[in-house]
């Protein structure tokens, strides 16, 4: 295993600043090719994009930093069982494809800017969008906070430790601050396109590095066959892992679909068959993408023995480092994975970022606190709440450097809120007798089920792995509840505009 | 409702309006791929059977070129799904105004 020091020169560095310097200089296209001031054209680059930047900005905004950090540190704790993660993958552009022909269409007719334009025009209830926005901004959130951590290890793995943790987060973040600004979803499509790529190259490396080093996964295979510790990482789980196994595929199938940043990319689509044919690619991305994050954790585990929880999650850089010091065809491999994943998290980060802005201008501000703004007005605080909240995250990240956290665990704190927004999607544009007060007590209901097992499991009240009752999730119970709630609401209290017809 | 794709008409903005019969006319499709019979009892029976609770617990089984069958199967059942997307969404995916 290598002990962490390597030689790699300035050349990385070089590397990275030519990278970034690329993006800056994209940005300023996008703000050069921007039609307008308006919200459209910053936030959904004014509804224009072609095939080829839909689909890498889906690509790039899909996976992020914790699929090739996150998804390889979670193979590597859990074993065979977390080739759950290609199935959910998928599954997210399956639910995708049971809602997003309706709501693309709605798009188009009304023109909505956010997921919360649909919310209200279906349900015109204030709370509800209110609640939505709010859950959806929380999950994005603590989504950036996850990708500011991968930032602060890529970029100290890269630099060989030149570059701080803090410094490259900062260096990063002020970078993304500067396209985004500059030109909206246009910049962060066009760099997300750049950022696709890369990680189309990184991915590919990391490929030939699992099929070529130490005799690949038949190798890795055996060693942990024969390891008495690691064995049971290859066994067919038990009941209490087949609860967890399909709570798992609930939490990401329906929580991850919901992504309003994903959604806003519908509605960025120059057309449908731009759209039709960017999700359909997508669905089969979780094979070179999941699979090989899956296969690099599955493969450490012969490799790398005892890691912690935050360690784990580090898998990834550790498997390249330990080869880094191979020939120079290797080196410079490493070094374009290492770029990939700064691209990878940067891409999903500005996306995040900017799906914020758009939610808390467009629902909240101009709603709400200042219905007579201006369409620059609204862009204008948009930036400043933009630059605001990634100043608050940035600290934040410093702080949960002080306390160690996995990666794995602000990806649950996301996902189980985010996921009670799905049947205001899922029922909501198909069953004509749900109401607005239906969806809201469903949503609220299932929000603080999720809140009350979630902190039961982090207090140790429900002992079934840190998990809620039964080992299942405490969105998925939150979540059944919420469906439950809708259901029967919408069964015996109809909504008022369907009884009248 | 005009057709907006491949045109160079500007898209509305949403204001807030609630036109709940435009809202329905304009939701309801034809042709998608959840309308289609088999479509949700195959992505079922696909998720269903990439869960190995069929198999002996604490079994590793045989190993095929690197992984036990049973991750193979859940890879498989995966695959599966996806395919199942892509017909969807290229097959049944249709707007009354959709040129291609």
């Amino acid at each position: 295993m290598n002990d962490g020091t390597y030689e790699l020169g300035i050349a990385p560095i070089i590397m990275l600043a030519i990278y970034l310097l690329v993006m800056i200089a994209i940005g300023w296209a996008g703000k050069v090719s921007s039609k307008e001031n308006s919200l459209r054209d910053f936030y959904l680059g004014g509804s224009s994009f072609g095939i080829f930047v839909l689909f890498l900005t889906l690509f790039a905004t899909q996976y992020s930093g914790n699929t090739m950090l996150g998804f390889a540190g979670r193979a590597y704790r859990q074993g065979g069982t977390y080739v759950v993660s290609i199935m959910f993958m998928v599954l997210t552009i399956t639910v995708i494809s049971i809602y997003g022909p309706r709501l693309f269409r709605l798009s188009r007719a009304f023109g909505y800017i956010t997921p919360a334009d649909y919310i209200y025009h279906r349900f015109g209830s204030h709370w509800l969008r209110v609640i939505c926005v709010i859950l959806l901004c929380w999950g994005l959130a603590n989504y950036i906070l996850e990708q500011l951590v991968a930032m602060g290890h890529a970029i100290e793995g890269l630099s060989g430790g030149r570059i701080d943790f803090m410094s490259g987060v900062v260096l990063l973040v002020i970078v993304m601050l500067i396209y985004e600004t500059l030109g909206g979803m246009r910049s962060v499509a066009w760099t997300d396109a750049i950022q696709g790529i890369l990680l189309f190259f990184g991915f590919s490396i990391i490929l030939y590095i699992v099929l070529t080093v130490n005799g690949g996964l038949p190798a890795a295979t055996e060693l942990i066959a024969s390891n008495q510790n690691q064995s049971e990482k290859l066994a067919v789980p038990g009941w209490e892992g087949i609860r967890a196994w399909f709570s798992t595929l609930l939490l990401l199938m329906f929580g991850a679909s919901v992504y309003p940043h994903a959604i806003q990319r519908f509605f960025s689509a120059r057309s449908l068959r731009t759209l039709r044919l960017s999700l359909a690619g997508l669905a089969f991305m979780p094979f070179i993408t999941t699979m090989l994050a899956f296969v690099l954790g599955f493969i450490a585990i012969s490799q790398f023995t005892d890691l912690s929880p935050f360690e784990s999650d580090q898998v990834t850089l550790l498997m390249l480092l330990d080869i880094i010091n191979g020939n120079d065809l290797i080196r410079w491999l490493v070094m374009v994975v290492f770029v990939a994943l700064i691209a990878a998290i940067m891409s999903t980060t500005d996306s995040a970022l900017l799906s914020i802005q758009s939610m808390v201008t467009k629902d909240i501000y101009a709603v709400y606190i200042n219905p007579e703004a201006s369409q620059q007005d609204l862009l204008r605080t948009g930036k400043i709440f933009g630059w605001v909240l990634i100043a608050f995250l940035v600290a934040m990240t410093w702080v949960s450097q002080q306390t160690e956290s996995s990666i794995w665990l602000l990806i649950k704190l996301k996902l189980e809120f985010m996921v009670q927004i799905s049947p205001v999607f899922l029922l909501g544009l198909f069953w004509q007798r749900l109401s607005g007060t239906s969806i809201l007590c469903g949503v609220v209901v299932g929000t603080a089920i999720t809140l009350v097992l979630w902190v039961g499991a982090a207090l140790g009240y429900w002992d079934a792995g840190g998990r809620s009752p039964l080992g299942i999730s405490a969105g998925v119970w939150g979540l059944a509840a919420n469906y439950t709630i809708c259901i029967v609401g919408g069964v015996f209290w109809p909504d008022g505009e369907f009884v009248r017809g | 409702m005009k057709n907006r794709d491949n045109s160079d008409l500007p898209l509305p903005e949403y204001k807030g309006e609630r036109d709940m019969k435009a809202f329905w006319q304009v939701a309801i499709l034809k042709k998608e791929p959840s309308k289609q019979k088999w479509f949700l009892p195959t992505l079922i029976i696909l998720i269903i059977g990439s869960v190995p609770w069929y198999r002996v617990e604490g079994e590793m089984g045989n190993v095929l070129f690197g992984f036990p069958v049973w991750i193979w199967t859940s890879i498989i059942c995966s695959l599966g799904v996806a395919i199942l997307t892509a017909i969807g969404i290229l097959r049944f995916w249709r707007d009354d105004d959709d040129v291609s």
